[in-house]
């Protein structure tokens, strides 16, 4: 039994499995294992109907009926609309991940003492939605989040770490449902972040699906019958996917049966190219997300050092392959490539002062812009700090407002690198009274900042009239939870008897 | 090309449709904007990168069907690029 409180936790609250890690007295970073003895716990929920159980973790993966079993929450967190209707009863993605959490704090308190603030990761492209989600469910676990940290940039520490180098290293994380690509800098034991990109529902579970798509056409080519008679049957056989596309990795072929209890069994052989084969489209899309990052930096494969593989879906040989052809020399495993993320958010919770982060995402306002050429008028999303910027940064714009007599200035505070308005979010809204009587012409100054916890603030100054607007930006549309619902579920959710 | 200085845009009618329009019906090369007889190789693969770069940040918009649009475009960059880049 521990005494006293942890310091420096880390929590990877991942798509398929979830880990806690914190830094030993000799300053090394090392998982907790939860109740059971596990060092990963399955981010998987099941839904006990007759005692109101909350099962978290390889139970719940086990056993039970599929349809009262929630896996892959992490891929809803960014869906506003999305919700489990169970019992009568409506759960959030953001609940859902709170009983994960709930599950990790309470078990590994047991071996290292009270846990309060932790440092929880995120993928590097998860939008403001899915950020403040994260933030939302660690209060509802009773846990104070102190910072929330990129992936691959937890990975990156973590390699840093445990690996004596320098020099420019790719991250390659590809894990249960997304992929990160993080370029960053190795000086001693400084890390700067040069960039981060990501992409969402590409990872482990998504070839999952491929593997479904292949055994049930070779059932139906031969029984004739269609194998998935409904949906508990199909969540039953995504796990018998996944296993299988894990042997994968390491056999060449590998004989499943599968069947249902209307039409029988089969026996189903199915070869690694197969499978890589199926999966050609997804890993094409890696391929060009790691160009996409290439090319930001200005960067050719030649003139990265090393990169780093992370996530359980990098043990995919052919994923080795494609980056072995890309980069001109092997890539090498963070150790173990799925604890290191929390490993890294440990440390990162110890050591945060030492790695320079980047923006996650570009902001901007809308504005009316004119081609210099055409005189072409059109409304553009004009960025003010670019997606990447080292933080903490603050940068400004000037506009021009654009009618006489106008009274109200209306700043919309937008999320996205693209110019085409269509393609970015607006995340919130400023509106500045200004005196009657004005021409068209007026000089405006929007000044945005953003800090190491990935806040954002905006200061929007009228020149002519010197007043001034500062506000903290939060995203507050559908799908964010008011301070008292968070409240409110908190107390629900203590209530709740996870095991 | 643009003025940096910029006029500002009133709040009201900014938001996209979103609808997919169609674009199923579409094949991958309308939906890219590719003409191979016409472009080389280099050109489809700036194209490609750059409509990859749109959509993928789109596969994580708030929007839904701005969600939804984007895994139709990514399918058919995908396939572009297998077709005519590697």
């Amino acid at each position: 039994m521990a005494s006293g409180d942890a310091r420096y936790v880390g929590i990877d609250l991942g798509t398929s499995t979830s880990a806690l890690a914190h830094i030993r007295q000799d300053g090394n970073p090392e998982i907790v294992p939860n109740i059971d003895g596990e060092r990963l716990t399955p981010s998987v929920v099941f839904f006990d109907q007759f005692e109101g159980v909350k099962l978290i973790g390889s139970a719940a993966k086990d056993g039970g009926d599929p349809t009262r079993t929630i896996q892959h929450i992490k891929k809803k967190m960014d869906d506003p609309s999305f919700i489990v209707e169970l019992d009568g009863q409506i759960w959030t993605p953001t609940e859902i991940s709170a009983m994960i959490l709930s599950k990790l704090k309470n078990d590994c308190s047991k071996l290292i003492g009270e846990i309060q603030n932790v440092v929880i990761t995120v993928p590097a492209n998860f939008n403001e939605l899915a950020r403040r989600a994260t933030v939302t469910a660690g209060k509802m676990a009773g846990l104070e989040v102190s910072r929330i940290v990129n992936e691959p940039t937890a990975a990156a520490l973590f390699y840093a770490h445990t690996q004596n180098i320098d020099g420019r290293v790719l991250v390659y994380d590809l894990g249960g449902g997304t992929l990160d690509i993080t370029i960053l800098e190795i000086e001693d034991d400084r890390i700067d972040i040069l960039l981060s990109e990501g992409a969402r529902h590409l990872g482990g579970s998504d070839f999952d699906e491929s593997l479904i798509e292949i055994i049930s056409d070779r059932y139906r080519s031969q029984s004739g019958k269609e194998l998935i008679l409904n949906e508990r049957q199909r969540k039953r056989l995504l796990s018998k996917c996944e296993d299988t596309k894990k042997m994968l990795s390491k056999l060449n072929v590998v004989s499943e049966t599968v069947g249902n209890e209307r039409d029988g069994l089969a026996k189903i052989e199915l070869s690694r190219e197969v499978f890589e084969d199926a999966i050609k489209r997804l890993l094409t899309r890696t391929v060009m997300l790691v160009e996409q990052a290439l090319d930001h930096l200005a960067l050719l494969p030649q003139d990265i050092d090393h990169v780093v593989l992370v996530g359980g879906s990098t043990r995919i040989p052919k994923v080795q392959d494609m980056l072995e052809e890309q980069f001109g020399m092997a890539p090498i495993s963070c150790g173990n490539v799925d604890e290191c993320v929390a490993l890294g958010a440990a440390l990162f919770a110890q050591k945060a002062r030492r790695v320079s982060e980047v923006c996650n995402h570009s902001y901007g306002t809308l504005a009316i812009i004119e081609d210099a050429t055409t005189g072409e008028a059109k409304v553009r999303n004009s960025v003010v700090i670019p997606k990447n910027t080292p933080i903490p940064c603050e940068m400004s714009q000037i506009y021009v407002t654009s009618e006489n007599n106008e009274e109200l200035i209306e700043v919309e505070i937008t999320q996205g690198e693209d110019l085409n308005p269509k393609y970015v979010d607006v995340i919130g809204k400023i509106s500045l009274e200004v005196p009657p009587g004005r021409p068209a012409g007026c000089p405006v100054t929007v000044t945005y900042s953003y800090d190491e916890n990935q806040r954002v603030r905006a200061q929007v100054y009228d020149e002519t009239s010197g007043i001034r607007k500062d506000v903290g930006i939060e995203y507050k549309g559908e799908g964010v939870l008011t301070d008292e619902e968070v409240e409110r579920k908190s107390s629900y959710l203590k209530q709740v008897k996870i095991a | 090309m643009f003025k940096k200085v910029a006029s500002w845009f009133r709040s009201g009618s900014r938001k996209a449709s979103g609808k997919k329009g169609g674009l199923e019906s579409l094949s991958p090369e309308e939906l890219c904007e590719i003409d191979p007889e016409t472009m080389d190789k280099e050109e489809i693969r700036l194209q490609l990168a750059r409509l990859y770069k749109r959509h993928n940040h789109a596969a994580g918009s708030l929007n839904s069907e701005l969600r939804a649009e984007a895994d139709i475009m990514l399918d058919a960059v995908v396939h572009c690029r297998e077709e005519y880049v590697d």
